[in-house]
């Protein structure tokens, strides 16, 4: 794996998002939604935090990042530049993880952009800093590996929407374990909640940055990353 | 020089490439022709990379060909339908295409220039006429001046001026390379290959120069014209082998085929002549690569 390519292809994908207009109208739509969660604790009872936003942020995610990711290999393959692609001398890897790195550069600016909304709040009050950070970095973390889950659903299919719809799924899943506890037989519950990404979004938006936390998103990336990796090896055997 | 050996390619249950071995001459226009579904894009896909195959092996230049990103810069491939990024500038595209091959601008620079596409640089490949969509995949196959060139099907869906100016540019292009060019438009395949070869149903059914080709399905065979009902008189020829009449418009054609390999043209006028017929048109009947490949393709049905 050359960094060399991975640098011109990431190039690419950020030239064909920032070539076309859903992705703004995407990360709009993101910001306007995260913006209204913020605000309105702010505004109805008072509350200088971002609590309601981590609580609401990661099932709006389950929509923006497969909504972000779902064409990066789908779009690929139904209009066949997979095949110039597959065909240059890039390998697959570097193929996957520079969508993946491109995509996540998209996700990881939109994030930034929300840093507005807690500069207002230091105005306002003493916001904890320690929260407010540990909020965006779980925020950052639920992105990423959600994207990655993105990916792979788009190396599933050729059609964008089964690729969005596959990615909703599972990210939901992982969105859903968590919450779910409480209705599981106990023997259960411990595995739901740590495959969950509710306990594991808790730790790090109360400040507290536990290494099992960040082992834990980066393996579900990781898998994500190297099962479409696989399924685009396959796909060229057939 | 490109080599295959035995090449299998299997579909699930529908074997799409049964075992094709052929050899593609260095510095030479080499035409993969074939009826829809005959194999053809599969093998491209195959000499190209993009598809593994279940057995058999592609060797370029005498070395095996592997997984190695290396082989890839050998090789320049337009796939079916032309695929491109239609979001991407020309110049975009062609940046992103240099970079991919550790290039810079002065082999973009050339690649514009042998492909004319000058004038639409700053455009997005999306807005283009086919024509120059066609320009543009074709810089970008010849960008890294590789010495295998693989076309599938490159001038379909072109006007005949588009598809005239692309056929001009492959063959200025085979001075120092090797192509590959898949097609099914026969005309084409006679004005612009040196060999050929004729796939149907995963199968090689004919290789060779496209001389010796025709040259192997020639018949010794004329065609004579003459005004008004003419009885056939011609049986009384020596060494005739088939003789079709048909009369048509106050006319009467004979097509007149010999047993041996000689120039009867010379015996066909005298004995004309000496029976006093009167003969409008007269012309030795050649063998086109459509009758090649229909007769071919459908001795295999």
């Amino acid at each position: 794996m050359r960094a060399e390519n991975i640098k011109t292809l990431v190039s690419k994908e950020l030239k064909h998002y920032l070539n076309t207009p859903p992705s703004y109208v995407l990360a709009s739509v993101f910001l306007l939604l995260c913006g209204y969660f913020f605000a309105q604790p702010l505004f109805l009872i008072n509350q200088a935090n971002l609590n309601s936003l981590t609580d609401i942020a990661p099932l709006i995610l389950t929509f923006f990042a497969p909504a972000l990711s779902m064409k990066l290999i789908a779009e690929e393959k139904k209009t066949q530049t997979i095949e110039i692609l597959l065909t240059m001398p890039f390998s697959e890897e570097e193929i996957i993880i520079s969508k993946f790195i491109s995509a996540s550069l998209i996700m990881i600016t939109t994030i930034f952009l929300m840093f507005i909304y807690s500069i207002t709040l230091y105005f306002l009050s003493k916001p904890d800093t320690g929260h407010i950070l540990g909020s965006y970095l779980s925020l950052l973390f639920t992105a990423v590996c959600f994207l990655s889950i993105g990916v792979f659903s788009s190396t599933l299919s050729s059609s964008q929407i089964n690729a969005f719809i596959s990615g909703f799924a599972i990210s939901f899943f992982f969105y859903l374990c968590g919450k779910v506890t409480f209705f599981l037989p106990l023997y259960l519950q411990e595995a739901a909640n740590y495959i969950g990404i509710d306990s594991h979004i808790s730790n790090m938006a109360r400040g507290v940055i536990d290494f099992r936390d960040i082992i834990y998103f980066s393996s579900i990336s990781f898998i994500f990353i190297y099962l479409s990796i696989n399924k685009l090896k396959n796909m060229r055997v057939r | 020089m490109i080599t295959t050996e035995n090449i299998t390619k299997s579909y699930g249950n529908f074997k799409a490439l049964k075992g094709i071995s052929f050899k593609v001459p260095s510095n030479n226009i080499t035409v993969l022709l074939g009826p829809n579904g005959a194999g053809k894009t599969t093998t491209l896909r195959i000499l190209a990379g993009y598809l593994y195959p279940d057995y058999g092996k592609v060797e370029y230049f005498g070395q095996k060909y592997d997984e190695n990103l290396e082989f890839k810069k050998l090789i320049g491939y337009i796939p079916e339908n032309n695929p491109v990024y239609e979001d991407l500038e020309v110049t975009e595209y062609l940046e992103f295409v240099a970079k991919s091959y550790y290039l810079g601008k002065k082999e973009i620079k050339i690649a514009v220039e042998r492909c004319a596409l000058k004038e639409v640089l700053g455009k997005k490949i999306g807005n283009l006429s086919k024509g120059y969509k066609q320009r543009v995949s074709l810089a970008k196959a010849i960008l890294h001046n590789p010495p295998i060139l693989l076309l599938d099907e490159p001038t379909t869906g072109l006007d005949p001026n588009q598809a005239y100016q692309t056929r001009e540019l492959i063959k200025e292009l085979k001075k120092d390379k090797t192509i590959l060019i898949s097609t099914h438009i026969l005309s084409e395949a006679e004005a612009i290959c040196d060999n050929i070869l004729i796939i149907n149903k995963g199968e090689i059914c004919a290789s060779g120069e496209k001389e010796s080709l025709i040259k192997q399905y020639s018949k010794n065979s004329y065609v004579l014209r003459f005004d008004g009902d003419i009885e056939n008189k011609f049986i009384e020829m020596e060494g005739i082998k088939e003789i079709t009449a048909k009369k048509e418009n106050g006319e009467t054609e004979f097509i007149i085929e010999f047993e041996n390999d000689k120039d009867m043209r010379k015996d066909i006028i005298n004995f004309a002549y000496e029976k006093k017929l009167p003969l409008i048109e007269f012309y030795k009947n050649k063998v086109t690569l459509d009758k090649i490949f229909s007769k071919i393709t459908k001795e295999r049905l």
